[in-house]
C-alpha cells in the first residue's frame, strides 16, 4: 500500500544541511498496524506527515496504492484526504465552534454525502463509540479521552483505508489510552484498516503488529520484537 | 456545507463578543456614513433632472468686463431671450424670469411677506415641467396682472386649491387674478417659486430693448439635436447686430473701441442640469451646491468605509491563530483552498449584511441630524432611484469582499502541519502595522483639515471688517412705515436701549441692495479714460457712525438738509483706483440713469469728494474689497439700530411695539447684522460641521480598530507579561512595553499625514482672498490630540494586562 524509497527530508541552514529524515525505505502493506517509535526529534512526526501528504519529501519516491505521490497536486491530495486517509492528533484538533455531532459530520460534507445518508452515518458512529448522549456538546465540555474518541470517530467516518495517528494517547491517562488502542486494534482486525501511529509508550506500541524505530532520521530497527 | 459555514460564523461571533462587536459596529458606522453621503450625493446630482426637457434647456449667462470691474452674471438683458427665439432656428422656446424682491401678499386678513415670487414669461410651463393642476397652462400668464401659484400657497391663502379666478392683493395696491395653480416645485430644483407673476405686468422693462443692462434670467429651450457649443459660438453675432448700435448710442464707441480699451462682453450657455453643481455666478436664485463638496464627501465616504474594512481585516488576521487551527483541520479532512476562500468570504459578507441592517437603523436615526447639518432635506427613499439601490447593494457587497479578501487569501494559504503545530508567520503583524498607519494617517489628514477650516472661519469672523456687526439689528421693509419712517427712528432713539440709528437699503452683507455704476474723474473720457465701476450706496448722515465705519480723511455728510447733495465719500479702493493724490475736493462724474434703467449720456452727474472711508468688506471674504462710493440720499429699505444694552429682548419688544403702532397691519421683520454676516459663510460652516461629524466617526472607527488590536496583542503576550511580572517588572514598565509599539505607528502616521494635510488645505485656502495661515499650532494640536486618543485606547488594554495576576496568566497551559 505504501512504498517509500530513499526518502530525504532536510532543512537548509546557511552552509549546513540538517537532515530530519535520511534515506528512509519503508514498505507497508494493507492491513498493517504499525507503531513508529523513537526519541524526540527523531523525525517520527515528519515521517507520518509525509505519509499523510501533509509534508513533502525533498528527495526520494513515495507510492501510495502504487500511485506516485510526489507528482500529485494540491487538489488531488485533498481528494486522497477525503477518501483514503484519516488523521488522529495528539491535541485532538476538534473545531471548537462545532458540536460533537457536527465535528464528526464534517468530513462527509467535504465528500458531498447526501443529508439523510450523513445522518445515519453519524448516528452509527455515535453508537459505535458510545457517545450518543454527548452529541450536542462542544469539545470543551468533554474530557480529553472523550475528545479523542470524537477525533477517532471523525477520522473513521469517511471509512478511510489508512489511519494516521500522531501520539493519539499522548495527552490521555492510561485507562483512556487503552480504550483508544482497543478501538484501533478492533478496527485493524475487523475492518482491515491500515493504522500507523507514532508513540513514545512501549505499552501502546505493543498494540501494533510491527514497530519501526527511528533514530536521527533513519530507521534503526524494523520490527525489533519480531524475534521474541 | 453553507449551513456549516453559517454555524461556524455565528458561533465564532457569539464566542468572541467583543471582537464581533468592534467588527460589526465599526462596519455599521462605516456603512451608515456611506449611505448618508450617498443620499446626499444622490440628492445633489438629481437637481433639475425632473424637467422632461432638461437636456435641451440652457441658461444664458453674461460675463461682462467693463472699466475694471468683472461680473459673471446669471442674468442677461431683456431682449436677449426674445431675439434669440426670433432669429435662430435652434431655439424652440425661451422663458425669462425677473425678480422684483419680496412682496406682501394679501387675501382677506392674511397679509404675508413672500419672497419666492417672480415675474415670468407665459412659456414657463412649456419650457419647464411644472404640472398645472388647475387652469390652462398655455394661457395662464398671458395677461397683465395675472399670476399662477403653487398648490401649498393656494391652500395657505384660501384653504383650497380651487382658486382660479380669485384675486390676491400685492403690496396692498396691485390686484392680481389667479389663472393657474401648479404642483409645488420639488426641492431639487435650482429655483423654487411659489408665485409666478405675468411678465406682461412688467412690460415696460421686459420690452425696453436695452441690451446693456442685465436683469433677466433667460432660459432657452433648444431644438432636439442642437449642439450647445456650436450654437453658443453661432449666436455671438448678436453682439455686432444688436449691442454695438446701443454702445455707440450710449458711449460713442464701437465694439472694437470698447474691446480695445480692455472691456468685453461674452455670453455662455449653461446646461440646466449643470447649474446647481457648477454655477456660482452673481444673482443665482439661491446658493448653489458645489461639485467640489460632492467629491469631498464621496471621498470621505470611501475613506470611512476603507477604514472600517481595515478594522475587519486587522481583527480577523489578528485572530488568525485561532482560525488557523480550523483551517488546518479542514485541510486534513480534505478541504481544498477554494472551499476555504469561499468560507471566509461567506463569513465576511454575512457580517457585512448584519452591519448593513444596523447601518440602516443608524441612518434612520441620524438622518434628521445630517439633514440639518448639510442644509438639505435628506430622505431615505432608497427605492425612488434604481441607481441608488444598485450603489448601496454594490457598496455592501464590495465591503464584504474587501474586508474578507485578506483573511480569505491569507488564512486559506496556511500549511496544515505548521498551523496545527502552532507555528505562524510573523509577516502578518507587519501588514497589520501598515494598515494601522494608513488608518491613522487618514484620520490625521481629516483632523488637520477640520482644524484649518475652523481656523479660517474663526479668522473670517474676527477679521477687521471695517464695520461693527455686533449689537446691530436691522428692521426690514422700513418703507412700509411710509411717512412715519423718520418718526419711528427718532422716537426709538429716545429710548435708552438704542445708541444710533440709520435708514438705508444698503448693508455690507449679502442679501441687500447692490447698485453698480461707472465713474470717471471729471474731464476724462468715459470709455478710454480712467474709468472705474463702483457701488453706489445711498445713505444718510447716521450711516457711518451707526455701522462703526471709520473716516480716515475728510468728513462725514453734514446734518443740514439739502447740504452735500452732490458729494461723495469714497472708500480707499475707489480712491486708489482713480489714483487721486489729494482726493478731497476732486470731482467724479457719471451718466444719469433713466427710470427704465437705461443711461442718459447727455446729462452727466458730478460729485465732489468730501471724505474717504476706511475699506470695509461688503462681500464675501473670498473676494477683494471693490470700489464703493457713499452718496447722501434716500433709500428706505431698512432702519438699522445700534443697541446699547445687554438686553436685546427688551430692545426688540420696543421696536416691535412702536412698529405696530406706526405701521398697523404690516409684518414686522428683523434680523441681526452678525447673523446675516455668518449666513454668507453658511456653506463653509456646513462643510465644517459635516467634516466634524465625519471626522469624529473616522476617529472612532480607527480607535475601535486600535482597541481591538491592542487587546489582541495584550492577550497574546499574557504569558510574557506574566513572566516579566514574576521577574519583577513594574506595572508602568509593562504598560509602556505594550503601548510603545502602537505609539510608534501613530508617530509614523503623523509624519505621513502632516505634509499631505498641509498640501490639501493649502489648496482649499486658495479660494479665499483673506486667509489665515496653516500654522504650527494646527499640527501641534492634531498630533497631540491623536497621540492622546490613541494612548488612552491602547493603555486601556495594556493596563488591564499589566494588572493581571501573573499566577492566573501562567497557570493556564
Amino acid at each position: 500500500m505504501i512504498k517509500l524509497r530513499n526518502i530525504d527530508r532536510y532543512i537548509d541552514k546557511r552552509l549546513q544541511r540538517n537532515f530530519i529524515l535520511k534515506g528512509i525505505d519503508l514498505d507497508i502493506a494493507e492491513g498493517d498496524f504499525i507503531s513508529i517509535m523513537g526519541p524526540s526529534g527523531a523525525g517520527k512526526s515528519t515521517l507520518l506527515n509525509i505519509i499523510g501528504f501533509l509534508d513533502d519529501a525533498n528527495e526520494g519516491e513515495y507510492y501510495f496504492l502504487d500511485e506516485p505521490v510526489h507528482g500529485l497536486n494540491e487538489k488531488q491530495k485533498s481528494e486522497y484526504h477525503r477518501s483514503y486517509i484519516g488523521f488522529v492528533f495528539q491535541a485532538y484538533h476538534l473545531i471548537d465552534e462545532l458540536t460533537v455531532y457536527e465535528n464528526i459530520e464534517m468530513p462527509l460534507l467535504y465528500r458531498k454525502v447526501k443529508g439523510s445518508q450523513r445522518k445515519s452515518m453519524v448516528a452509527d458512529m455515535l453508537d459505535r463509540f458510545n457517545i450518543v448522549a454527548k452529541k450536542d456538546l462542544f469539545p470543551n465540555q468533554l474530557s480529553g479521552g472523550q475528545q479523542q474518541l470524537v477525533g477517532v470517530a471523525r477520522a473513521l467516518i469517511g471509512s478511510p483505508k489508512l489511519i494516521l495517528a500522531d501520539e493519539p494517547t499522548g495527552n490521555l491517562h492510561s485507562d483512556q489510552s487503552k480504550e483508544i488502542m482497543e478501538t484501533f486494534k478492533k478496527l485493524n482486525k475487523e475492518d482491515g484498516v491500515t493504522i500507523i501511529q507514532v508513540t513514545h509508550s512501549d505499552e501502546m506500541a505493543s498494540y501494533g503488529d510491527r514497530i519501526i524505530n527511528l533514530q536521527d532520521g533513519a530507521v534503526t530497527e524494523n520490527n525489533p520484537y519480531e524475534e521474541e | 456545507m453553507f449551513r456549516n459555514y453559517l454555524k461556524i460564523t455565528l458561533r465564532n461571533l457569539w464566542n468572541n463578543k467583543s471582537y464581533s462587536f468592534i467588527n460589526i459596529v465599526g462596519l455599521a458606522f462605516g456603512l451608515a456614513s456611506c449611505i448618508i453621503i450617498l443620499l446626499y450625493v444622490n440628492n445633489e446630482l438629481s437637481y433639475d433632472k425632473h424637467h422632461k426637457k432638461a437636456d435641451r434647456i440652457a441658461r444664458v449667462a453674461s460675463f461682462i468686463d467693463f472699466s475694471g470691474s468683472y461680473l459673471e452674471l446669471a442674468t442677461t438683458s431683456a431682449p436677449m431671450g426674445p431675439t434669440l427665439r426670433n432669429d435662430y432656428t435652434e431655439v424652440e422656446d425661451m422663458v425669462r424670469f425677473r425678480p422684483r424682491g419680496e412682496f406682501l401678499v394679501r387675501s382677506g386678513d392674511i397679509n404675508i411677506k413672500e419672497s419666492d415670487i417672480i415675474f415670468s414669461d407665459p412659456s414657463v410651463f412649456n419650457v419647464f415641467t411644472i404640472p398645472v393642476i388647475h387652469g390652462n397652462a398655455e394661457t395662464a400668464l398671458l395677461e397683465p396682472y395675472t399670476l399662477a401659484l403653487s398648490r401649498s400657497k393656494a391652500l395657505k391663502y384660501f384653504g383650497t386649491e380651487y382658486v382660479v379666478g380669485k384675486t390676491l392683493l400685492l403690496d396692498d395696491d396691485q390686484t392680481f387674478e389667479i389663472t393657474a395653480v401648479y404642483e409645488d416645485m420639488p426641492e431639487t430644483s435650482h429655483f423654487n417659486f411659489e408665485f409666478l407673476l405675468s411678465m406682461e405686468t412688467n412690460a415696460d422693462e421686459a420690452n425696453n430693448g436695452v441690451w446693456i443692462s442685465n436683469n433677466f434670467r433667460t432660459y432657452l429651450l433648444l431644438k432636439e439635436g442642437t449642439d450647445l457649443n456650436a450654437f453658443e459660438e453661432n449666436f455671438k453675432s448678436i453682439k455686432k447686430t444688436y449691442i454695438e448700435p446701443q454702445l455707440i448710442q450710449f458711449t460713442g464707441n464701437t465694439l472694437e473701441d470698447f474691446q480695445e480699451a480692455g472691456n468685453s462682453i461674452e455670453y455662455e450657455l449653461q446646461p440646466l442640469t449643470d447649474i446647481h453643481l457648477y454655477s456660482d455666478l452673481v444673482a443665482e436664485f439661491e446658493p448653489n451646491g458645489n461639485i467640489k463638496y460632492v467629491f469631498l464627501f464621496s471621498g470621505l465616504a470611501g475613506f470611512i468605509l476603507i477604514l472600517a474594512c481595515i478594522n475587519f481585516m486587522n481583527l480577523s488576521t489578528a485572530r488568525s491563530v485561532k482560525r488557523a487551527k480550523e483551517v488546518g483541520i479542514r485541510k486534513t479532512l480534505g478541504s481544498v483552498r477554494k472551499q476555504l476562500v469561499t468560507q471566509f468570504f461567506t463569513e465576511s459578507i454575512l457580517l457585512c449584511l448584519f452591519s448593513f441592517l444596523i447601518a440602516l437603523l443608524i441612518v434612520e436615526l441620524t438622518l434628521p441630524f445630517f439633514s440639518n447639518l448639510s442644509g438639505t432635506n435628506l430622505i431615505s427613499n432608497y427605492f425612488s432611484n434604481t441607481n441608488l439601490i444598485l450603489s448601496i447593494a454594490g457598496i455592501v457587497l464590495l465591503t464584504g469582499l474587501l474586508s474578507g479578501s485578506y483573511p480569505a487569501v491569507m488564512l486559506s494559504g496556511f500549511q496544515p502541519i505548521k498551523v496545527l503545530k502552532g507555528v505562524l508567520d510573523k509577516g502578518t503583524s507587519r501588514f497589520r502595522s501598515l494598515l494601522v498607519v494608513f488608518q491613522f494617517s487618514v484620520s490625521l489628514v481629516v483632523i488637520i483639515g477640520l482644524l484649518v477650516i475652523n481656523k479660517q472661519l474663526d479668522f473670517i469672523q474676527n477679521q477687521s471688517l471695517g464695520f461693527q456687526k455686533e449689537q446691530t439689528v436691522i428692521i426690514h421693509d422700513a418703507y412700509t412705515l411710509d411717512t412715519n419712517l423718520n418718526v419711528y427712528k427718532e422716537e426709538l432713539l429716545k429710548e435708552p436701549e438704542f445708541k444710533n440709528a440709520t435708514i438705508s437699503s444698503y448693508l455690507p452683507v449679502s442679501g441687500f441692495s447692490m447698485n453698480d455704476q461707472t465713474f470717471w474723474p471729471k474731464g476724462d473720457d468715459p470709455v478710454q479714460g480712467n474709468t472705474s465701476s463702483s457701488q453706489v450706496w445711498r445713505v444718510d448722515t447716521d450711516y457711518i457712525p451707526t455701522l462703526g465705519m471709520e473716516i480716515i480723511e475728510g468728513r462725514n455728510f453734514s446734518e443740514d438738509r439739502g447740504a452735500d447733495e452732490n458729494t461723495v465719500i469714497l472708500n480707499e479702493a475707489l480712491a486708489n483706483r482713480f489714483g487721486f493724490e489729494e482726493p478731497l475736493g476732486e470731482v467724479i462724474t457719471t451718466f444719469t440713469q433713466r427710470p427704465d434703467g437705461s443711461f442718459d449720456t447727455e446729462n452727466l452727474l458730478e460729485f465732489t469728494v468730501i471724505g474717504i472711508v476706511k475699506n470695509f468688506h461688503f462681500r464675501s471674504l473670498k473676494e477683494n474689497i471693490a470700489p464703493l462710493g457713499l452718496f447722501k440720499g434716500n433709500s428706505r429699505g431698512n432702519v438699522i439700530f445700534k443697541i446699547d444694552s445687554q438686553d436685546a429682548g427688551t430692545a426688540l419688544a420696543k421696536l416691535e411695539n412702536s412698529w405696530k403702532e406706526m405701521a398697523p397691519g404690516q409684518p414686522f421683520n428683523y434680523s441681526f447684522l452678525d447673523e446675516r454676516f455668518d449666513r454668507m459663510y453658511r456653506t463653509e460652516n456646513r462643510v465644517s460641521n459635516l467634516v466634524f461629524a465625519f471626522s469624529v466617526l473616522i476617529i472612532i472607527i480607527a480607535c475601535l480598530g486600535l482597541f481591538g488590536l491592542s487587546a489582541y496583542s495584550a492577550e497574546q503576550r499574557t504569558k510574557e507579561i506574566g513572566i516579566r511580572k514574576v521577574l519583577g517588572a513594574s506595572v508602568s514598565g509593562i504598560v509602556s512595553l505594550v503601548s510603545k509599539d502602537f505609539l510608534k505607528l501613530i508617530l509614523i502616521s503623523f509624519l505621513i499625514a502632516a505634509p499631505v494635510g498641509y498640501f490639501i488645505m493649502q489648496q482649499w485656502l486658495k479660494e479665499f482672498t483673506y486667509k489665515t495661515n496653516i500654522g504650527f499650532d494646527v499640527f501641534l494640536i492634531s498630533g497631540i490630540g491623536i497621540i492622546l486618543i490613541a494612548s488612552i485606547t491602547v493603555s486601556w488594554q495594556s493596563i488591564k494586562a499589566a494588572l493581571t495576576n501573573p499566577v492566573k496568566s501562567l497557570k493556564s497551559e
